[in-house]
């Protein structure tokens, strides 16, 4: 199911008006969460709640195992690693894995055909797989850490893996933060349901007005040969597209968390401005906050991190960014990101160019815009169908092929370039404003802004109704 | 814009009433929609539905009983083409129907569709094929629109049948075609309306201001590429009117008219050749109709405008009713 579904809006109208029943005693409270949280996920295909079920159930057993039995704790941590991975593996990378060594076999004389051994039922990827294996085995490990007590609740521990807000495309949870608040019925205040409505109000905005006006016409603009199109253009259709991606998965997070506060949770920030970032480092500190600390606490620091000196620092990073490429999914293109990634974050820390730049006048600005040149390199590989793709678009880009055409008339034409730019205002308005923090709130009346407030939901929800574009599915459901 | 940038966490919104904060966001959001909905006919006056419920005159059209005596088949230029009331106003008492689907083909999945609609027993009957190369190509074998309409399900049909009044009034603005109404505002130049009327017996009325009749044309160009005509659909066709001939029923055909220019195209790039095909049809015991495409208007260089259809169906209702009537005198005779 997803949000901009009606079949959504039936859904979330019948758990919100069950909810202030059900929530009052903790049984019935998980169970109804894991029930609807069911639903949610089965509409799409209810076979696969199997694998959810499958991959919460060893890290239920193992966390327990670990806290009963702490001399073999690292037995059942490698155990629960194992099968988290392994599913993991077998649904989203096998296909990927069998092509490469069917390929190269080939070159040496052998035809395994692996490829087609695979059953059907693996080749289809299960939605948010990647979130959900990712939020279970964050508990195991924290588990084996000492940092939490294992829950002794199975239905306690399964409304926290299976929560439908965060389900299918994050925010990643961590079971510090949400185990304890599910222990609880904590009352829904007026300014919790009022602060939910502009989060997903706002979510919606830039999900369906924004990404999905954007969609159809990077879609376009992507099936353009890159010979064809000018280095302009492509420069213009990768912002288009890095508008379009902030939109749809930081307008997921928004929802998610709304509808996470009008149930009285709260979930941790996914996005902070990640476009006015003024290095690569602060990018990633703003972009998937959840997976980047994901990364960070579980695989970045255990490696070492930069504590081991230098160059295991830079093998550390090189790691963490490529398996964060490859998370994302079992694509060359992916990995190809995050090596892009991986070598600009590499330069940075090695000439803290950031640090040196932002010395000069207007050194914060440049700063900021190579940062944002660095990410568009790297969101023209997310994109691109292959890398000899991505690469026929980045000679194109960094030649400047054209000159200053843009190259209407092939399959962009002047209107779409208006809709695009149309459409991205928003989100670069407000990046604008957020970077050069224009907007203060002293300089306007408390009581002006109060009343302004429901004014603007009331416009952003008109808005959302008549502006929106066709319904697409969220981006990230894929990783 | 200043506060859809704000992080709303430090000002509270307890101390207004929660009465004035609903009132406040409902009453902006209907005044914004009521608004949108008054200026929609300005800014998005590009296609505008009149007549019978789309979703009623596809569904009528795609389950209608088997209670026709003359059925007009082919693609969209049918479908656009011909007002059946014109033919049952000429011969009291006979049903006729409007059987064809934008982009459909003269095939066989077709005329079997189509002999399912026509009345069973004894009686005069009487199938009328537009025929346009186009109808005859790979592409119109897929049956493409029948079969989109086919594939929604029960529920789609439903909501959209029940809510359609509801689903118009909040269909979202197009924003290609608000940008392009806006560049021509601005110009200071006409902003063309299209308008499509859904009517009873299968018959789809389109007119528009300014008329753009050379609208079309350049689509021709490229639409016999890759798509030639299938000799085998010529032949299913010849085939099917001797089969039905040998039931006693009339086949008549003809070319419903667009542009010259584009008919003039039409013929070029498909390779249709009319004059074998009309011979061949006529050999299977087929009735060729002629009419002169320049006498009518066209919507689009393709379809005709509404009053052209209206005036094509009489002309075409008379030749029909004559021999829907001599076959009728030749039954009673034998």
């Amino acid at each position: 199911m997803i949000f901009n579904s009606i079949a959504f809006l039936i859904f979330a109208t019948c758990f919100f008006l069950l909810w202030p029943y059900v929530r009052k005693t903790s049984t019935s409270r998980w169970s109804f969460l894991i029930v609807a949280s069911s639903v949610f996920y089965g509409w799409w295909d209810y076979r696969y709640l199997a694998l959810i079920l499958i991959s919460g159930l060893i890290d239920f057993l193992a966390a327990m195992a670990i806290h009963a039995i702490p001399n073999r704790k690292k037995f059942f941590l490698i155990l629960s690693l194992t099968g988290n991975l392994g599913l993991l593996f077998a649904f989203k990378y096998i296909s990927f894995a069998a092509k490469n060594v069917d390929m190269a076999l080939t070159t040496f004389g052998y035809h395994p055909l692996l490829v087609q051994g695979i059953p059907d039922f693996m080749l289809v990827l299960p939605i948010g797989i990647s979130f959900y294996t990712f939020q279970s085995m964050s508990y195991t490990i924290d588990v084996y850490r000492g940092q939490i007590q294992p829950t002794r609740h199975i239905l306690h521990f399964f409304a926290y893996l299976a929560l439908f807000p965060q389900l299918v495309a994050g925010p990643i949870l961590r079971a510090k933060d949400l185990l304890p608040q599910l222990c609880h019925d904590r009352p829904v205040t007026p300014a919790d349901k009022w602060a939910g409505l502009q989060r997903i109000a706002y979510g919606y905005f830039k999900k369906v007005v924004i990404a999905d006006n954007l969609a159809p016409i990077v879609a376009m603009g992507f099936k353009t040969s890159p010979a064809e199109a000018s280095g302009l253009f492509w420069w213009y259709m990768t912002i288009a597209f890095a508008i379009q991606i902030y939109g749809d998965f930081s307008g997921y997070s928004d929802i998610a968390r709304g509808l996470a506060r009008w149930m009285g949770y709260d979930f941790s920030e996914n996005f902070n401005h990640p476009y006015t970032a003024s290095s690569l480092r602060d990018f990633w500190n703003r972009w998937h906050i959840s997976l980047s600390t994901w990364f960070r606490d579980y695989l970045y620091l255990p490696l070492g991190g930069s504590r081991c000196g230098n160059v295991r620092g830079y093998i550390n990073l090189w790691i963490t960014m490529l398996l964060s490429g490859l998370w994302h999914g079992a694509a060359w293109t992916f990995i190809a990101w995050g090596v892009v990634h991986a070598g600009f974050l590499t330069l940075e820390r090695w000439t803290s160019w950031p640090k040196h730049l932002q010395k000069f006048p207007f050194g914060r600005s440049l700063s900021t815009l190579i940062v944002l040149i660095q990410v568009c390199i790297g969101w023209v590989f997310f994109r691109s169908e292959s890398l000899e793709q991505a690469q026929a678009i980045l000679t194109a880009m960094l030649h400047f092929s054209g000159g200053l055409s843009l190259g209407f008339g092939k399959t962009i034409d002047l209107n779409n370039f208006f809709i695009t730019l149309l459409v991205m205002l928003p989100i670069m308005i407000r990046e604008w404003m957020v970077y050069t923090g224009w907007f203060k709130p002293s300089l306007f009346p408390v009581a002006m802004i109060r009343i302004a407030s429901p004014i603007w939901i009331g416009l952003i929800l008109a808005a959302i109704l008549y502006f929106r574009g066709d319904g697409h599915e969220f981006i990230y459901f894929q990783f | 814009m200043n506060l859809f940038i704000f992080n709303f966490k430090n000002m509270s919104m307890t101390n207004i009433p929660h009465l004035t904060k609903r009132f406040l966001l409902c009453g902006t959001f209907i005044c914004v929609c009521l608004f949108l909905e008054d200026i929609r006919p300005i800014l998005q006056p590009h296609q505008i539905t009149l007549g019978k419920n789309p979703v009623l005159f596809w569904t009528d059209k795609i389950s209608a009983l088997p209670s026709y005596d003359i059925l007009f088949l082919g693609d969209s230029r049918t479908l656009c083409g011909i007002d059946p009331i014109q033919i049952e106003k000429q011969l009291p008492g006979v049903q006729a129907l409007n059987f064809a689907f934008s982009g459909g083909g003269l095939n066989p999945e077709l005329y079997q569709l189509a002999q399912e609609k026509i009345r069973p027993g004894p009686g005069n009957r009487m199938v009328v094929l537009g025929i346009t190369p186009q109808s005859l190509t790979k592409h119109a074998l897929d049956n493409h629109h029948y079969h989109d309409l086919q594939k929604k399900q029960e529920w789609w049909w439903m909501r959209t049948l029940h809510l359609y009044g509801l689903h118009g009034i909040f269909e979202p603005f197009k924003l290609p075609l608000l940008v392009n109404t806006l560049k021509l505002m601005l110009s200071g130049k006409e902003v063309p309306k299209s308008f499509q009327e859904f009517h009873p017996g299968g018959w789809l009325a389109l007119w528009a201001i300014p008329p753009q009749p050379g609208r079309n044309i350049a689509i021709y160009d490229q639409k016999f590429v890759n798509n030639p005509i299938l000799p085998e659909l010529e032949e299913a066709l010849f085939a099917q009117t001797k089969e039905w001939h040998k039931k006693g029923w009339q086949i008549i055909s003809f070319r419903p008219p667009a542009e010259p220019d584009l008919i003039h195209l039409e013929m070029v790039k498909s390779h249709f050749n009319e004059q074998k095909f009309i011979q061949k049809f006529q050999e299977a015991g087929g009735v060729w109709l002629n009419f002169t495409s320049g006498t009518y208007h066209t919507y689009d260089g393709d379809h005709l405008e509404k009053k052209s259809a209206i005036q094509f169906s009489q002309d075409l209702s008379r030749p029909l009713a004559e021999l829907f009537k001599e076959h009728d005198a030749l039954r009673a005779k034998n």
